[in-house]
Formats: structure tokens, sequence, C-alpha cells
């Protein structure tokens, strides 16, 4: 079993002293309440997790704010025990969770890289060697010798990342801390954190971003309420978290749109309601198919006649990126004057957007004026995939290019 | 299993020590070199509080005569404040070791039993510096340098060890429930004024003398003033109640703050 960097057998973890809860339970022993289910006796963090990890693969684990994600990894890291089952980790773990942990305000940015090494277990003479690769890295040059309070909170992430990621760890555990300083800082610790992948070392990798896993992780498990619901390749995770994860009441069906006068805008047409249908059968969808057309149709009432206007949708993904936008033509924009309580339709063909959630914006404006209104996240949408279009892909990124391969012999 | 520091199963005894050492070295070296770098008077810290005590003391005994037992009251005085600012600090800060260190106890798996001597190693950083000083007051007030004064070492052990029994204790409770963080600068002004720190052994006789003997901080602090003051070797017996009650305490407070301390991360 020398391959093996991390097992978890049959996981419980529940905050706090086990006094309480094991009074509780010898109390209804004695009243012959005792309910042999072990969730009767929670609030559990983690329920019946188990999940082994091999030397040199990337697991990420996935799932939203309370899910149990930052208690797994505490597990892991050895800062709390389990209360029932056993986790085995085999190697020098890191965990990348709050990478400032252990620094100190009032020391130098030199004197901090030999106190981190030092909580990592190295000794000084390990770090010495460390030390320039780790200062070259973080890029701070001259500030190394300059207390850390007068860093920016930016540079003291640098600092922090730069120490973790240039240990030699067999095993690290990663809490979506790669949103650390800019642009190039971030391609930097990206292409590290390859090289350490491909060079054998074991990477945990929480997030609450679905998209994410799949740059690093070859496989994944997606946590809801403390327990494991489904586990699989990244793409794989992907669907699962889309399906079980999608909110029912933010969808066209399911929200309100908000009352006019809580919105902005100066109102000479209010929209008031929102629907999409499918473009072949005309029916009322809050979900479609990789590639399907659809209509959106909004509904407006008019409270002056308005002419020249611009009315657009934006499709963004959850993390707010817009993916598309689309407004109304020059050309088409005469014959759409609003005189009375109209319907806007908007038919757009072929959306190629890969399975999961999406959301809409909605926002009406005077042609070089001000806005008439406007509904931002007015709802979301859920793009579901078929086989072949996953399999094409592996769910990976966010648009579908249908693409065309052959072999040019000559 | 635990795996304190993330020691690989492979490592060996020596090498897991060997870490731990290290890691306390740096950590006392953070600490010390960070505690007075935002200062003007920087180390002078470490003894100014030992020094307003005195003159606190010293002022009170003009008002109110204290038998110093023929000794001058400043270093009557002084020889036994020097080693009690030194257990109080070390006791007063031990929770707060834990508290201060929070975000890297809920990241890493380092040893908890550190953080305790970590505080206990930089209040006696503390200690050795105003120690200083008192040596230059007896020096000053021409106390002669006595073979008593080999009983010192022993004295300071003792006394480290109760600040750190007491400090561990209060600690595992501290944590979860945080009534003795704010009691315990109050409790430690109560011990003071039940232990001979700014008076004289001999003040308290007769019946209460041997429920006075269970404080086990005074034998400590008495054989301070008995060695440095008057060449003395210290009261055999106060030393040895004392010791048995901090045995006794070291025997409940240990496995408690052993078993307290895997939760710490579950609650700080």
């Amino acid at each position: 079993m020398t391959d093996l960097a991390i097992r978890a057998v049959d996981v419980w973890k529940r905050y706090g002293l086990p006094l309480q809860p094991y009074l509780r339970r010898q109390l209804d022993r004695a009243r012959g309440q005792y309910q042999a289910d072990r969730s009767a006796y929670g609030p559990w963090a983690l329920q019946n997790i188990s999940f082994e990890v091999k030397q040199g693969e990337s697991l990420g684990i996935v799932g939203k704010n309370g899910a149990g994600k930052s208690t797994l990894l505490k597990l892991l890291a050895g800062v709390t025990p389990a209360t029932y089952g056993a986790v085995e980790v085999h190697g020098r773990l890191f965990p990348m969770i709050e990478l400032a942990a252990g620094m100190h305000n009032d020391l130098t940015g030199r004197e901090n890289i030999k106190l981190l090494g030092a909580i990592m277990g190295f000794t000084a003479r390990q770090m010495k060697a460390k030390e320039p690769v780790i200062g070259e890295f973080s890029e701070l040059g001259d500030w190394l010798d300059r207390p850390v309070w007068k860093y920016s909170s930016g540079m003291q992430a640098r600092l922090g990342f730069s120490v973790a990621i240039n240990v030699d760890a067999d095993i690290l555990l990663i809490d979506e801390v790669l949103s650390v300083g800019d642009v190039n800082f971030q391609k930097k610790c990206l292409t590290r954190m390859d090289e350490l992948t491909t060079g054998g070392v074991t990477v945990i990798f929480v997030t609450h971003n679905p998209y994410s896993i799949e740059r690093i992780c070859d496989r994944a498990i997606y946590l809801k309420d403390g327990r494991i619901t489904a586990w699989g390749t990244p793409g794989e995770i992907l669907t699962a978290y889309f399906q079980q994860s999608i909110d029912k009441s933010t969808t066209l069906a399911g929200k309100a749109i908000p009352a006019p006068h809580l919105r902005e805008g100066t109102g000479s047409f209010r929209i008031s309601q929102v629907t999409m249908h499918d473009a072949v059968t005309n029916q009322q969808i809050d979900s479609f198919d990789t590639g399907d057309s659809v209509t959106f149709r909004v509904a407006v009432k008019v409270n002056e006649p308005t002419a020249n206007y611009r009315f657009s949708i934006r499709i963004l993904d959850p993390a707010g990126t817009i993916v598309s936008f689309v407004d109304i033509p020059n050309a088409s924009r005469l014959s759409m004057a609003l005189h009375d309580d109209a319907v806007l339709e908007c038919a757009i063909e072929n959306i190629n957007l890969l399975p999961g959630e999406y959301w809409i914006d909605l926002a009406a404006k005077e042609v070089a004026g001000p806005v008439i209104d406007s509904i931002p996240f007015a709802f979301s949408f859920f793009v579901s995939g078929d086989l072949d279009v996953i399999q094409r892909t592996e769910n990976r990124g966010i648009i579908y290019l249908p693409a065309t391969w052959r072999l040019d012999a000559d | 299993m635990s795996h304190w520091l993330n020691i690989t199963p492979t490592m060996r005894r020596s090498q897991k020590w060997h870490s731990y050492w290290n890691l306390f070295i740096s950590l006392v070296s953070r600490d010390i070199r960070s505690r007075y770098r935002r200062t003007f008077l920087g180390p002078l810290w470490a003894i100014i509080p030992a020094i307003l005590t005195t003159a606190i003391f010293s002022f009170l005994n003009r008002l109110v005569e204290i038998d110093s037992q023929g000794a001058p009251y400043v270093v009557f005085a002084f020889s036994t404040i020097v080693p009690w600012t030194y257990f109080q600090k070390a006791v007063v800060r031990i929770p707060h070791g834990i508290l201060a260190n929070a975000t890297l106890l809920r990241k890493m798996a380092v040893p908890r039993q550190i953080f305790p001597l970590v505080v206990l190693a930089t209040a006696f950083f503390d200690f050795l510096m105003s120690f200083a000083v008192l040596l230059a007051v007896l020096l000053l007030y021409q106390r002669p340098v006595t073979s008593a004064w080999l009983w010192l070492p022993l004295l300071t052990a003792l006394l480290s060890l109760l600040a750190w029994v007491i400090g561990i204790g209060i600690t595992s409770f501290t944590i979860y429930r945080r009534d003795m963080l704010y009691g315990l600068p109050s409790m430690m002004q109560v011990w003071m004024f039940l232990t001979p720190v700014a008076y004289s052994l001999q003040e308290i006789e007769g019946n209460l003398r041997f429920i006075y003997a269970l404080n086990p901080a005074v034998g400590i602090i008495d054989g301070f003033r008995q060695a440095l003051v008057f060449g003395r070797p210290p009261d055999m017996e106060l030393l040895l109640i004392g010791f048995f009650v901090t045995l006794l305490g070291l025997l409940l407070a240990y496995p408690l703050f052993h078993l307290m301390s895997r939760y710490f991360a579950d609650v700080l």
C-alpha cells in the first residue's frame, strides 16, 4: 500500500467536546430511547466519508458553503480529531489554508520565511537553502527586509503562497487560495502547481467554484450537507453539481421579478414578465440542452411611448462573467417602437452553452440616454447536456464548439 | 491516529523531536524579537513592571510600616517582586499564547503543548533581564553573595513548573469559556497578596500558617528572598508542601490539557 497518499474510512465529524453528546446518548439509553442511527446525535459536519487518494493524484472537493469542505481539510491536516472513523495520511502534508497563519506582522519577510519553514517542520539549515528560491518567487525584492505589517494584503498573500508552494510537501491541501495577487502572479502559481502535480505531488483541491477543479484535478467528489453525494471525473461531478445544486427558486418559473419601484431607470416602460420557451414546441421551459434554440419573451408595460431604445439580454455564469450579450440590432430598432403594452421576443438559435447554471441580466436604455429599466441577475436557467456533448468536451469550459476532425495524410 | 506536524510515518522519532525543538526555538525567537520591536523603550519593558510595582510598595511602606526583617525595604520587596512578576506574566500569558496562535492551530497539526512552553520561555527571558537589574540593586545595597544563592536555579525551576501547571490548567477551560481570561489578572492580584511578596512570611502566625502554606507559591517566593537578601536557605517544609501541591496540580492539569487541547481547533 505504499502508493496510497490518503485514506479516509467512514469518517464522521461533530465539532466541539464529545462530552455533551456522550451524556445525551447515555441518557437516551437509560430511557430506552437510544437510536442506533448515528445521525440522530448531531449536528454532524461530516457523515460517513470514505475515499482514497493515490500518490500523485489530484482530487477535487466541490461543495457549497457549509457542505463540510473545510472540515474535511482540517481532518486531513490533523488539526482536529475525527469523531468516528480513521484518517490516514502518508507523506508530508501541507495545508495551503490561511496562508498568513503563523506569520508575525512585526517581523520582516525574510524572518517570516524562516518561521513558516519551522512551522512546516524544516530546520533552519534546510530553510536557508530554500530562502533565495522563495524570495525570488514572491517577487518581493527589497520588501523582504521590511516588516510584514507594512505589506499590502496582496503582498502578504504572495509571501505566504511562495513559501507554501516552494517547500517540498508530498501532499498539498489547497483551499481556493489561487486567487492570490495579480494575473501574472496567478499564472505563475498555476504553472508551478502543474509542475508539482506532474512531479508526483498529491493535491487535494477544495472549491465552491466547480469550474476550477477541471484544470487541476483528475477526480473529484461532491460534498453536500457533510456527505459525499457523487464522485467521478471532474466533468461528471460538474454535471452532478448542477443537477443537485440548481436552486429552483431562482429559475424563471420560481422567481418573482422585483417590484418596479425597487428597480432603477426612468420607467418609460417596465418589464412585467419574462419567460423562456422552446423554439420548436413553444412550450415554457426553465432548462434546455446544449445547442437548443430558445426564445425569450419579455412582457413590458408601457408608461410613455418609447421609440428609440436598446434592450439587452446578458448571459452570465454563476461567477458573474459575461458569457454573451444580446442587443437589438440597429436595423430592427425602428420597427420595435413601443406605444402600448407589448411582448418583446428574442429568439436565439443554437445556444452552445455547456451544461451548467447560467444567469440572465435584462436592461433597457434610451439610445445614448438614461437607463429605462434593468433587472440584474434576473433569474437562472439550467443547461443540461446530451451524452455526446459531455463526452466530446468532458464538460470542460463554458461553450461548446462543434468541431470536425480529419486526418490530412499528405 | 495523530500526525502532529505532518510527520511522515517513516520519520524517525529523533527527527520528530528535532523538528519540534526547531519549531519551539523559532516561536520563542519570534515572540522575543517581535515583542518590543515597535516600541521606543524596547526590552526595557521587560523590567519596567517589576520596578513600578516595587516603587508602589515602597511608597505604601512609607505610609504603613512593613516589617522587612532588618533589610532595606526596597531590596526586601524587589527580591520577591521579580520572581513574582515572572510567575504572574507567565500564567496570564499562557491562555493568550493559544489564542494568539489560533490561525496556526486551525491550520497546522503542531503539538499544542508547545505554545504554553513558548510563553514560559519568553516570560523567562524577561525574568532574566529583571533579574540582572535585581542583582545590580543587591550590589548597590551591598548585600553579600552567599552559598544560599545555589538554591536559585532550583527555586526558578519550581516557579516555572508551577506557572506552567496553573497556566495549562486554566487554559484548558479558557479556550472553551472565556471567563477565566477576564478574571485571571484579578485572580493573580489576589494571589499576590496571599503570598509574601510585599510583606514578610513572619507576619503569618499560628493556625493560619498551615493553610497559608498550601499556597504553593509561598515557599518558592519566600525562598528567593531568604537566599538573595538574607543569605539563608529556603524553608524546606514550605517548599516541600508547595512542591506536593504543584505535583497534585500537575496530575490534574496535564491530562486535562492533553484532552482539551485536541479540540482547541474546533472552538478557536
